[in-house]
């Protein structure tokens, strides 16, 4: 272990950018993120209404232009199309403001894993455009399922590069670090990996074969609930610890909290939609609540409950892909040889040496 | 230092395993990565194609099992008949006229049994057209649950209770007909807008139109015949010798037969024509003159408000208990549908006393795990089929076809309106007088 003074001078060393200029590139991925979360919500629609396959054709609606589809076919159409359309204008808009976080970065960083990132973003952007396309041309479910889940993946990844973003346009004090962090840095790896995973296997659910086999399906079902009580479990576990140091782990005081809070309200939801799609699994003979129920198909009730546990499933994601982000420390140093992000595990010192506290 | 509980721990820990670390972190994301494409792939099933009833086939093979080619004689003559599920066909619509033939009254008839544009617009994948018009409803509305052939074994079937129905042997539940009597295109139809309370059959009232429904009411007729076909050949071919196959090899539908095969085909259909025969009859029956009763007019004091109402409900009472009706050895001296709980219905017939080696060959031919069938548990006050007075006299009369729930042939009219009196009141009444109950309910007994 090296003395104070030393880490201090390593950390002046390493001290980052001055870079205020980065508030804009950041604004355009919170932008960006504003943007895909309804665009998520849309896509949920469209499968939930099953409204995919309204439009036939592809770049093309119906032979028009995207863009100069008509006004009126579209918004006084038919619900499916209305809703299959208007997806498709909102992703050409996540595409825009994806490009303007590119142009933004470019400007405003020469940092080459900036750059990067944000034209990562953009790939995906496009990917996620050709993906949704060619699911229309090819009616094809297993485009679809990649489609469901690149969607909520772009969702988190522009909340991620937001994060970087943020975290390098403030000074270092500013960025508080958790003291001990090696475990629970794996808990919020494991609850971003154990959150997406459940978005496939929702999916996939959502998505089934009609040919698929019961065992198969019901495999899927018994999967997702099992890693849903891993995830419930982790926040929980995270939520825990966190409140328990207190001031050190003040940086995910807010995302843990709002994890956990999404993902107990997931479960509600993931229950209700399965009463509310296949009713109550066990027989409703022996349970009176049941007996009666009648589950009506395309129901406001099933499709709003449907919708929001597939839009919740992307907000958990892209929260704890935040929470996971923020336990790690992203900034960049200035050192011209190595113009790179590195972890920086000294912040904690400085965040003890402030509360002058002796190591 | 600043520590707690966890962090004490963490802080002993911390140095072992940050080396260690970077390597938990890459297999993690090898594991995510690896389930997903995992996930993906074995997600991915065949084009949708009709399969054989595993269950059928393997009761008439009878523990020798079929040749391939007379497997593929039954696979054969089943698309010719009826296309596949993307391109389906009606025999009597498009291609097949022996009936022109065989029996000249029905041959016009049969054309009316189902729509063919209804068929063409249930089958198929999913898509609309601009105007909002669907194809492929079944796949988009139904198939899930009750899988591309009509087996009640979409994916979703397991984890459903009960299954969906097994369109295949074309028998129905919850109909105004007779017997066994096929359901009319009014039962039909009210089942896909009712739904079926209390079960995982939902209600299609805001899903999809009046017209869609119609063409899925034909689609749904469609698999039954379907089908019952199948069921048949099945059992045809159970009657041949080792090695012989059934009369009519082709591959290509009836269309690209060769004027000899076609006469082969008729010939042989006219020996065996009566029973195919009688399977359309008794659809088309169903539909063109159906066997429907209407209910006499009940008692009044069927009326609750009428005074001598309570004196009905003890008459229906004692029905309920006593010889006359015995409806407490299925649904249970208390009513809670605990009298008997070892029967199987016509859909799990085949496991009925068979050993769990028996059973488990059937699963494993794709069969859904049997289950025993539950009676009506009254004490809920909910009846799947409808609770308004006909409807109930009518099912009591004509007893539940497939749940086997006997008809009520022995009792009068005024007997069974008593019994729709008592039933629906059970729910309210006090659990007393001594009566026993069957273990599987639990609740205590006054
Ligand atoms: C969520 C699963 C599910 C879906 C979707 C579904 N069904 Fe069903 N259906 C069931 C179940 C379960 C039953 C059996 C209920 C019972 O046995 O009491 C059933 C029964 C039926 C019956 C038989 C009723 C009787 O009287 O015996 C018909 C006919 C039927 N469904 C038609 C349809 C049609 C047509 C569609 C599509 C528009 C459809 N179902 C969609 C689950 C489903
Ligand atoms: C052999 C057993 C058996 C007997 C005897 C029997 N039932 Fe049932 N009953 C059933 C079963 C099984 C069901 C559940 C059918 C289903 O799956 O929905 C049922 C259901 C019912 C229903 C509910 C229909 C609905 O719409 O939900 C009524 C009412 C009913 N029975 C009345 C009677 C009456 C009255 C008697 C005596 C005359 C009687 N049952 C005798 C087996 C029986």
């Amino acid at each position: 272990m090296s003395t104070l003074d030393e880490r201090i001078r390593s950390l002046e060393e390493s001290a980052p950018l001055p870079s205020a200029n980065l508030k804009r590139p950041f604004r355009w991925a919170v932008l960006l993120g504003c943007v895909t979360f309804p665009l998520i919500w849309a896509g949920g629609l469209v499968t939930s209404t099953d409204a995919g396959m309204a439009v036939p054709d592809w770049p093309n609606t119906y032979g028009y232009n995207m863009f100069s589809y008509p006004f009126e076919s579209w918004f006084f159409g038919p619900w499916d199309l209305f809703i299959e359309h208007g997806h498709r204008l909102l992703g050409s808009t996540a595409g825009l403001v994806a490009i303007m976080l590119v142009i933004s970065t470019f400007r405003n960083s020469k940092n080459a894993c900036l750059r990067w990132m944000s034209v990562f973003a953009l790939l995906l952007v496009i990917l996620q455009g050709l993906l949704g396309g060619v699911r229309v041309l090819a009616a094809d479910r297993i485009l679809a399922m990649v489609h469901g889940c690149v969607g909520p993946a772009f969702f988190a990844f522009s909340a991620a590069f937001a994060t970087v973003l943020y975290q390098n346009s403030r000074s270092v004090s500013a960025v508080s670090q958790p003291t001990r962090r090696t475990k629970l840095q794996t808990l919020t790896i494991c609850l971003t990996a154990g959150s997406f995973l459940q978005l496939v296997l929702g999916a996939n659910m959502r998505h089934i074969e009609e040919s698929a086999s019961f065992h198969w399906f019901r495999l899927l079902v018994l999967l997702h609930v099992l890693f849903a009580t891993v995830v419930l479990l982790l926040t929980v576990v995270i939520f825990i610890i966190r409140r328990a140091n207190g001031k050190q782990l003040e940086s995910i005081r807010g995302t843990s909290f709002l994890v956990t809070l999404f993902v107990i309200a997931q479960y509600v939801l993931g229950v209700g939609t399965w009463i509310t799609k296949y009713h109550w699994p066990f027989g409703s003979d022996q349970f009176g609540v049941f007996a009666g129920l009648l589950t009506l198909d395309k129901s406001i009730v099933q499709t709003s409950i449907v919708t929001g546990h597939v839009a919740m499933g992307s907000l958990i994601l892209m929260t704890s892909t935040v929470m996971m982000m923020q336990m790690f420390s992203w900034q960049i140093t200035n050192q011209p040889n190595k113009d790179k992000m590195i972890e920086t595990p000294t912040n904690r010192d400085m965040q003890v040496s402030s509360l002058g506290v002796q190591a | 230092m600043m520590t707690c509980g966890w962090e004490v721990k963490f802080a002993v820990r911390r140095r072992k395993r940050s080396s260690a670390i970077m390597k938990k972190q890459i297999q993690i994301a090898n594991i995510v990565v690896g389930l997903f494409i995992l996930t993906i792939f074995l997600g991915c099933a065949d084009k949708p194609s009709f399969q054989f009833n595993a269950v059928s086939k393997k009761e008439a093979e009878n523990g020798t099992p079929f040749s391939a080619e007379q497997s593929q004689d039954v696979a054969n003559i089943l698309t010719a008949l009826f296309g596949t599920p993307d391109d389906p066909a009606m025999p009597n619509v498009n291609s097949f006229h022996w009936y022109l033939q065989y029996d000249e009254g029905y041959a016009e008839d049969f054309a009316t049994l189902v729509d063919f544009e209804n068929l063409k617009r249930s089958a198929g994948p999913v898509s609309s057209d601009e105007n909002g018009d669907s194809r492929g409803l079944y796949r988009e509305h139904c198939a899930h649950c009750h899988g591309i052939s009509g087996g009640g074994d979409g994916p979703t079937a397991l984890t459903l209770n009960p299954y969906p129905r097994d369109f295949r042997h074309g028998v129905y539940k919850f109909k105004s007909t007779s017997g066994k009597a096929r359901p009319t295109d009014d039962d039909l139809m009210h089942i896909i807008n009712e739904g079926i309370p209390g079960t995982s059959m939902p209600s299609f009232k805001v899903a999809i139109n009046d017209n869609e429904k119609k063409a899925l009411v034909d689609y749904v007729k469609y698999l039954s015949l379907r089908g019952e076909i199948e069921r048949l050949l099945w059992t045809m071919t159970s009657e041949l010798e080792t090695g012989e196959r059934l009369p009519l090899v082709f591959a290509d539908g009836y269309d690209k037969l060769s004027e000899e095969e076609k006469d082969n085909l008729m010939g042989w259909f006219e020996e065996e024509g009566a029973k195919v025969e009688s399977l359309f009859k008794s659809w088309l029956k169903a539909k063109t003159s159906p066997n429907v009763k209407q209910p006499p007019t009940a008692p009044e004091s069927f009326d609750p408000k009428h005074p001598e109402h309570s004196t009905l409900i003890a008459q229906g009472r004692e029905i309920f208990h006593g010889k006359a009706g015995d409806c407490k050895s299925c649904h249970g001296f208390t009513g809670y549908g605990d009298g008997e709980l070892n029967n199987y219905d016509v859909w799990n017939q085949w496991a009925k006393g068979k050993s769990d080696d028996y059973i488990a060959e059937f699963v494993n031919d794709g069969a859904l795990p049997p289950r025993t069938i539950a009676p009506r548990n009254f004490r809920n006050g909910v009846f799947r089929g409808g609770r308004d007075p006909n409807t109930l006299y009518r099912r009591i009369k004509e007893g539940i076809q497939g749940a086997q729930m006997p008809n009520a042939a022995t009792l009068t009219d005024d007997q069974i309106w008593s019994l729709v009196a008592y039933v629906r009141n059970i729910k309210s009444e006090p659990i007393t007088g001594g009566q026993s109950h069957l273990p599987v309910n639990d609740k205590p007994i006054n």
